[in-house]
């Protein structure tokens, strides 16, 4: 099983995402936004990352961007509702910024377990 | 003017220290498509076949940029991130300055850029914005403060040199006398480039340029600048009208490009107040004012960013390019005639594809200014404009009173707003549903970093501003492509190295 951070900055997405993938086995770490994400990043040597595209402080593609530097092994699932404006541009810009994967909200635990083992096993 | 005397005067300098310096020293051309360094004496060449061209430069400015603050700041670093620095401070050159201008690199630490055409203080407050921009590059959203030192390099009539650092009090009085002269020498000094922090900190002239750019010895050399009459007169042109208040001497006036968020790109340019504090930091915006925003302050404020718009208009008109601007102007200032009548007065002169460019953002409205002031001051303003905004608070809930008015857009500045992005985020989405339920569009300002933006953008807000989306600029530009890729573009290109 797999190392897996999850940062995004609503509780409830962290919370629901975390029980679905420890259930499925994995470890994970959860951060509030970008830059805790990135401190947690440098001591857990994350597999995969799953992050938040739009989130205060550092957003979810400054954060892959900096990722990058920190672990460049690790497989990034780039998430986003679009905000309410449904703008999905910025979803679109995080795959030319590093995530191997875009998932748009709302997202099924399930779903998210699935990506992750898809991720894992280089699919 | 200044002529070819000081030009061959400054590049005989400039000679003299290339030749002792080592073949490391370059001299980067910064608008051709040469990506190698040029060698000193085609620097000299390029200045000297652009008088040949010109006869002489009808005004322009020698800057320093010095980089010791921030060699200092890496400290044992240093070697290893000068490279990038450079990289940095020429990629920002390469797109912030004009094409008739020069820069030159002396020794590791110091850069000395020729603006052609602009006056001293223009050219300083330029100067100040490529820090700025390296800053952030550099640093991120939130650079250390001074890590580069910026000077002028002037001339006064008994023949001192000297760069005197930006934001000195001797500096701001000295751009204050600029401001009043027509023409004349210009009375400042220019000293060594890396030279005298503690003399231009105390407010002193720093030591003369033979200190630093000759060996100890040496006589100084003195030449005379002078300016164009016309030179100056674009920042201050408006006539004089009573009440009006006198302005910061260095306070001047720069653009945010606004980006429209769902077609990608930048639409128009909002006129902001800037100046340079203390030691070059740059400052946009609302803060540049340091003043009490009494009503007769505002209106001077209002006039002159009105007379610098109109002269931006002008010029763009005879370039035969396009643009759009956003043009802040206080509610307070059409409120009463005696502000009221000369601000209209200026107004009534816009010729018709003047007032097709120009769009009016209503600004210091809360939620005790009457809705029947508000609602004069657009009528009053909408002649003269494409189209009208207003800037409110971000609590604020009166959207049908502007939607009654038919402005086009409501919006707010984040620039001074005290609350943490995490606190922010939610009220932008409140802001945003509360003015689209009636059909208003909405326009961010002063935003400075990139998830505030993306904040922004995902909150559904049309028209967003600040540092994040682009450093200010000179001049409103021609519309162009701008996407979320773009935001993080500079990110991008610094960690790339």
């Amino acid at each position: 099983m797999a190392c897996v951070l999850i940062i995004d900055d609503e509780p409830e997405i962290l919370s629901l995402f975390a029980e679905a993938l420890s259930e499925a086995g994995h470890t994970v770490h959860a951060a509030g936004n970008g830059v805790e994400g990135l401190t947690l990043a440098k001591t857990v040597r994350p597999h995969v990352v799953i992050v938040d595209v739009f989130m205060p402080e550092m957003d979810g593609i400054e954060t892959i961007l900096n990722l990058r530097k920190v672990t460049t092994n690790a497989k990034v699932i780039a998430i986003s509702g679009g905000g309410m404006s449904h703008n999905f541009k910025f979803l679109e810009t995080s795959s030319e910024m590093g995530a191997d994967v875009m998932l748009r909200k709302p997202i099924l635990p399930d779903a998210l377990v699935i990506s992750v083992q898809a991720c894992l096993e280089g699919k | 003017m200044i002529g070819e005397d000081l030009v061959k005067k400054v590049f005989s300098v400039i000679a003299s220290r290339a030749e002792e310096r080592d073949k490391a020293d370059t001299v980067v051309e910064h608008h051709t498509t040469i990506s190698q360094p040029m060698e000193v004496n085609l620097f000299a060449q390029r200045i000297k076949a652009q008088i040949k061209s010109h006869g002489e430069f009808l005004s322009g400015s020698v800057q320093m940029l010095g980089l010791s603050r921030l060699k200092n700041h890496f400290g044992d670093d240093w070697p290893h991130v000068s490279a990038k620095v450079h990289a940095l401070i020429q990629s920002t050159m390469s797109t912030r300055l004009d094409k008739a201008d020069c820069y030159t690199l002396f020794g590791e630490s110091t850069y000395v850029i020729v603006f052609s055409n602009l006056s001293a203080s223009v050219a300083g407050m330029k100067a100040a914005l490529i820090a700025e921009e390296v800053s952030r590059r550099l640093f991120g959203d939130k650079p250390p403060k001074s890590l580069f030192k910026i000077g002028v390099a002037k001339v006064s009539g008994d023949s001192k040199i000297a760069f005197e650092t930006l934001g000195s009090t001797e500096l701001i009085s000295n751009i204050a006398s600029l401001h009043k002269r027509e023409c004349g020498f210009v009375e400042v000094s220019v000293g060594p480039a890396e030279q005298g922090d503690k003399d231009a900190s105390a407010g002193r002239t720093a030591p003369p340029l033979h200190t630093d750019t000759k060996p100890a010895g040496q006589e100084s050399e003195w030449i005379p600048i002078h300016t164009a009459k016309a030179e100056n007169a674009d920042l201050y042109s408006w006539r004089p009208i009573r009440h009006q208040y006198e302005m910061p001497a260095d306070l001047m006036f720069v653009y945010w490009p606004a980006w429209l968020v769902n077609q990608e790109m930048i639409a128009a340019h909002t006129c902001v107040p800037a100046r340079v504090a203390e030691r070059g930091i740059v400052i946009a915006g609302g803060g540049a004012m340091p003043m009490r925003h009494a009503s007769v302050e505002n209106f001077s404020l209002d006039l002159h960013s009105l007379t610098k718009v109109i002269d931006n208009l002008n010029e763009l008109e005879r370039q035969r390019r396009q643009a759009i601007v956003i043009l802040p102007v206080h509610v307070h200032t059409l409120e009463a005639s005696k502000y009221r009548d000369p601000y209209k007065d200026i107004l009534t002169a816009l010729s018709g594809s003047q007032r097709a460019k120009i769009v009016f953002e209503l600004i210091g409205i809360d939620h005790t200014t009457p809705t029947l002031n508000i609602a004069h001051a657009v009528s009053m303003l909408r002649p003269f404009a494409k189209d009208l905004m207003i800037r409110t608070k971000l609590n604020a809930a009166n959207f049908v009173d502007y939607q009654s008015l038919g402005v086009h857009a409501v919006g707010v500045d984040l620039s001074g707003i005290k609350m943490t992005e995490k606190e922010i985020y939610p009220q932008l989405n409140a802001f945003n549903a509360r003015a689209n339920k009636h059909h208003l569009c909405t326009f961010a300002h002063g935003i400075r970093t990139r998830s505030l933006t993306s904040g922004a953008a995902a909150a559904g807000f049309r028209y967003i501003d600040g540092g994040a989306i682009a450093t200010p600029i000179m001049m409103p530009e021609p519309g162009r492509s701008w996407g979320a890729r773009d935001v993080y573009s500079a990110l991008i290109e610094d960690l790339n190295g």
